[in-house]
């Protein structure tokens, strides 16, 4: 009880003392991050039972993402961030920057997988100069991926948009019937900044961009907490 | 023999003369034949001698009238003649007063014989009229202190020019009786107040009430201390705590500034907490008039939840307390209840920059006092426009705004028993929604938090003679608690605690006393909550990151039972050994004895020269939820405290005193949460095996002149922590090596009076952090730990705060208004460390600067 409260007085505080806000806003892109991470079942698996998925991820700037799985949370300590318990390698998937977990391939000790609920799979760039990522995989848990299709920049498609100085108003689409009620998508740009960086319900946003780029790209990603994750990216050269 | 008589033997011998001669033929015959002396014996008044009252003469005057007379043989005076006298105007009443005087008639040879006597007979005038009585009256009249209209018990009041005097009773009433009606005047001789004089015209139709203006000086004196149970502690008046800059005119913060106290955050997560001897902040318990009391402050410790009108003192033991008190490893916090006045009706409005109070109080009939009281804020029609201007991003749902309410009475049926009730209660409420998902935790989309307390207490206290005093107290009441992050996680809890406690105390020689007590306690708590377990003092805070998230609705009972006795021995009046036990029982989620025993020893070793020695054990239980079966282990056991404290108490005349202290605690089973270990997975979540240690010293100086009081506290201690066996120590997060207060106030006269507030500290101890991983389930990043744990400390802490309050003075009200400004040196003061959204920067997360604040107090 006293972590949460101490939360609250941090988030009463900040309001009143405008110190927690950030500065030039997360949405500006200025180095190498892995952005988001999702898990799907894996229509390419060869297992016969439901113990595979395909993990893929989404970064900006990375090489090569690579995959690690450990049967307990990450912890992070003072040397970095370390598996305490069973840690297993993974393979390339089939798309880049994605793996493919198959359970019974692994030799996990039978009462290891009698207890196992959640995977923690780690994401690294291969240079080693990025923060590495950690999705919590639940073995039992739903996947509900928000089923985003693509974006829309000043009510036309993204395609016909050619970045310029001035406000742009960045809108997402969801397949026909799709309720996005409850998502959460965070936006993000290599030039300008998007307020707000993340918006509710998906609904849009605006990219202010002060000078013209001689190329762009931007990143829009929807989760559903707790469910899944859909993004759309989109790459403008002048 | 008077002179009167030699005269009556004067005329008895003339008369015996005569007697003689008459017969002295007869013996002259008689001789030749047969010669013999006669016997002869006087007559002889039957009655007193008369005095004769004579109109005639002067008043008041007296003269001897002179007759002569026979007396016959039958005893009655004939053939009065008046010899001499200085008038005849009195003759006749002279001669009949005689004439009816009855004799025993002369005997001669033993038979009556009628002889002739002179006689004096007293004659005086008639008495001096005496002149009309003179009209008196009373004089019946009240002293009370102007503006205040408090009364004034045990002053002398003068009566002049009559040069009597009377002293005014316990309701400042004094009463002159059968004073001669006319002019006389009425003299108060100066003391705490101005000399007052005033004519009056006797009789006086109406009861006077003389109004003294107070002299403009402090009424606070440093006073002896008797020897007490407690090695530490320090007791302040309500009125002159809630003087102290910077309080804004809440008596409890008084504690601030205490001596063993660290440096109270004013903002901040750590608002309010009160961290007494380097023990964390739930060591230390609060109490209101003795019985346990839930809430003490409204939200981040801004106020206080009882207005100052109902406390008289606020006492603090900042440790080796007496075993009247347990469950508590750090400090007591004690709230004394004022007296309700039984003067008649009396009111009392404030209004502050924070809220607007207002208390009224009257006696019904003769033995009950009841008084009422409530308080509202209105940060609520502030903050909104802050959070606008700062472009926060934010709506507030619920404004902050708490209410407090309190209902006093006071049952006196007789002088040695006493019961005192209140019941109080608060509401706070806060809620905020963003505009936008948090940026460091996407799911935090506002928070609110709801508390509110409801209690009633009764406490009775009643001495049956000088040696013997019993008192009771019960405590009731509602405590709830609800908040939220987001729309997912939430927690509400809900207590109904029941509290009863009595003692007594015996004095069972002059040289030794005995008190001792039991206290009681039923509490049934609900808790419904869908959050991840708490960290614990010490931890990083991860964020939140891969912590298993409960959902539990449950109900609880947790029971105490604890007695315990106390004897005080004295073998001389300089030596003071007080030697106590306590036995303390939880009974119910938690479950565990201890036993606590604990002496204090006091050496008055000069006139004004105390040391004290104070040793024992404290032993406190686990926190609800470390001990609640779904989130934590039911089977820890007690934490517990070694103490020893010693001290020196020196005093000079009423004006300058210090008190030094060297303190130590040693802490063992304190609560630990066991690191995760997935081969075992039903691992308990905490266990005892956390370690401390404290020690200190402190001094507190205080000095206290007509016009000048100043207060110095200062401690200098080392708190650290082994959270495991064979872990490294560490700091304990609040420890503050140095801390320093200086509190002045100084009155100018003409209702001015000015103070100022001076605070030091060295920072908290912090965990600098970096960038850990990104949780790409939650969307939030997870810091890791650069250093080793609080290896870092925030900037040193310093602040000023000025104080300026003018008191307007009338007859029967006074109003008095301050001027504060908070931190007047616009210092930026490090509260805490903030991150950006994934912890790649650190920012310094500042306190309030420069704020001034007003108020108004409106007392009749």
């Amino acid at each position: 009880m006293r972590t949460s409260v101490k939360q609250l007085a941090v988030a009463a505080f900040c309001l009143a003392n405008a110190a927690c806000m950030e500065g030039a806003g997360p949405s500006l892109l200025t180095s190498p991050k892995i952005l988001a991470m999702r898990v799907q079942t894996s229509s390419t698996s060869t297992s016969s039972t439901s113990s595979a998925y395909l993990i893929d991820a989404v970064g900006h700037e990375i090489e090569e993402i690579t995959y690690k799985i450990c049967v307990s949370p990450w912890l992070p300590d003072e040397q970095g961030v370390n598996c305490s318990s069973l840690e297993f390698p993974l393979p390339p998937g089939p798309v880049p920057d994605s793996t493919f977990i198959d359970l019974d391939a692994y030799s996990i000790p039978d009462d290891y997988r009698a207890r196992l609920e959640t995977l923690y799979i780690r994401a690294d760039d291969t240079s080693g100069n990025v923060v590495p990522a950690i999705f919590e995989l639940e073995l039992n848990g739903r996947i509900d991926n928000p089923e985003l299709e693509s974006i829309s920049i000043n009510d036309e498609p993204a395609e016909n948009w050619s970045p310029a100085v001035g406000e742009h108003t960045v809108s997402l689409n969801f397949r026909d019937g799709y309720d996005p009620t409850g998502t959460i998508t965070s936006f993000f740009t290599t030039e300008g900044s998007f307020s707000p960086w993340r918006s509710f319900d998906g609904l849009p946003s605006t990219l202010t961009i002060e000078t013209e780029p001689a190329s762009l790209k931007i990143y829009v990603i929807t989760r559903r907490p707790g469910e899944g994750v859909s993004w759309v990216t989109k790459e403008v050269q002048q | 023999m008077r002179r009167g008589n030699y005269l009556h033997v004067a005329v008895l011998v003339i008369a015996l003369g005569l007697s003689s001669t008459a017969s002295a033929q007869e013996a002259t015959s008689e001789a030749a034949a047969e010669p013999k002396k006669p016997r002869v014996v006087p007559p002889k008044l039957n009655s007193q001698r008369p005095v004769v009252e004579c109109a005639a003469l002067p008043f008041d005057s007296k003269e001897k009238f002179k007759v002569s007379l026979i007396v016959s043989t039958e005893g009655r005076a004939e053939e009065i003649q008046l010899v001499k006298s200085s008038t005849t105007a009195c003759s006749d009443l002279v001669i009949n007063a005689v004439k009816s005087l009855s004799f025993s008639p002369a005997l001669v040879d033993e038979k009556p014989a009628a002889v002739r006597i002179r006689w004096t007979v007293l004659v005086k005038g008639p008495p001096k009229p005496k002149p009309p009585p003179k009209p008196t009256s009373d004089i019946e009249g009240k002293l009370q202190e102007r503006g205040s209209r408090q009364v004034l018990p045990g002053l002398v009041v003068k009566l002049l020019p009559y040069n009597v005097q009377a002293i005014t009773d316990k309701n400042g009433v004094f009463v002159f009786e059968s004073v001669p009606e006319g002019p006389a005047t009425l003299l108060v001789p100066s003391y705490d107040h101005e000399e007052f004089q005033i004519e009056v015209e006797v009789p006086i139709q109406e009861k006077l009430v003389l109004k003294l203006q107070p002299l403009p000086k402090s009424k606070y004196r440093i006073s002896v201390e008797r020897q007490r149970p407690d090695a530490s502690r320090v007791i302040v008046s309500a009125k002159e705590a809630a003087e102290i800059p910077g309080g804004a005119g809440d008596p409890v913060k008084v504690i601030e500034v205490m001596p063993g106290v660290a440096r109270v955050s004013a903002a901040g997560p750590n608002a309010g907490q009160i961290i007494v001897r380097g023990s964390a902040p739930e060591d230390t318990k609060n109490f209101i008039d003795g019985l346990p009391s839930p809430q003490l402050y409204h939200f981040g410790n801004l106020y206080s939840i009882l207005q100052e009108v109902y406390i008289d003192t606020v006492d603090f033991r900042t440790g080796g307390f007496s075993v009247e008190y347990g469950d508590a490893l750090g400090g007591i916090l004690n709230l004394t209840l004022a007296p309700i006045p039984t003067d008649g009706s009396h009111f009392e409005a404030d209004v502050n920059v924070y809220h607007t109070s207002i208390a009224g109080s009257t006696t019904v009939g003769d033995k009950w006092a009841v008084s009422a009281g409530v308080r509202r804020s209105y940060i609520d029609a502030i903050l909104p426009a802050i959070l606008e201007g700062s472009g926060a991003g934010a709506d507030l749902i619920a404004a902050p705004v708490y209410y407090d309410y309190q209902v006093r009475a006071d049952y006196n049926p007789d002088p040695k028993g006493q019961l005192r009730i209140l019941a109080y209660g608060s509401d706070d409420k806060l809620a905020v929604e963003f505009a936008e998902p948090a940026a460091q935790d996407p799911q935090t989309t506002g928070f609110g938090i709801n508390q509110k307390v409801h209690q009633i207490q009764a406490y009775y206290e009643y001495k049956f003679s000088r040696d013997f005093n019993l008192s009771a107290g019960i405590t009731s009441g509602y405590q709830g608690l609800r908040f939220n992050i987001g729309e997912d996680r939430t927690f509400k809890l809900r207590v109904c605690p029941l509290v009863l406690r009595s003692e007594f105390g015996y004095r069972i020689s002059n040289k030794l006393r005995l008190r001792a007590g039991v206290l009681g306690s039923t509490q049934n708590a609900g808790v419904k909550l869908n959050l991840p377990r708490r960290g614990k003092e010490g931890q990083v805070d991860d964020n939140g990151a891969g912590d298993e998230v409960f959902n539990i609705d449950v109900i609880a009972w947790q029971n105490r039972l604890d007695a315990w006795t106390e004897l005080q021995y004295n073998p001389v009046k300089t030596v003071g050994l007080i030697v106590g036990a306590r036995s303390a029982n939880w009974l119910g989620s938690f479950s565990d004895s201890a036993a606590e025993p604990r002496v204090t020893l006091y050496w008055q070793a000069l006139e004004n020269t105390q040391l004290s020695f104070g040793a024992g054990l404290n032993y406190q239980a686990p926190l609800p939820d470390e001990t609640a079966d779904e989130v934590g282990n039911p089977d820890l056991l007690a934490e517990r405290s070694i103490y020893s404290v010693l001290g020196l108490k020196q005093q000079f005349s009423d004006i300058f005193s210090f008190n030094l202290q060297f303190f130590s605690k040693e802490l063992s089973s304190l609560v630990s949460p066991v690191p995760f270990d997935f081969e075992n997975p039903n691992q308990v979540p905490y266990d005892n095996e956390a370690t401390g240690s404290v020690i200190g010293g402190e001094i507190l100086a205080q000095l206290a002149t007509e016009r000048f009081t100043a207060w110095l506290s200062y401690s200098l201690s080392r708190s650290v922590r082994t959270d495991r066996p064979g872990e490294p120590e560490r700091l304990f997060s609040f420890d503050q090596t140095h801390v320093l207060s200086f509190v002045s106030s100084v009155i100018f006269g003409a209702g001015f009076k000015g103070g100022v507030r001076v605070r030091y500290s060295t920072g908290n101890p912090f965990t600098p952090l970096t960038t850990g991983y990104y949780d790409a389930s939650s969307d939030v990043y997870v810091p890791r730990p650069v250093g080793s744990p609080l290896s870092a400390r925030l900037q040193d802490f310093f602040a000023l705060d000025v104080r300026i309050s003018k008191e307007f003075r009338f007859d029967n009200w006074l109003l008095e208004t301050y001027l504060e400004v908070n931190n007047a040196t616009n210092r930026e003061n490090v509260e805490n460390v903030g991150y950006s959204y994934d912890y790649s920067e650190r920012s310094d997360i500042n306190g309030l600067p420069l704020v001034p604040s007003f108020g108004l107090k409106a007392v009749y």
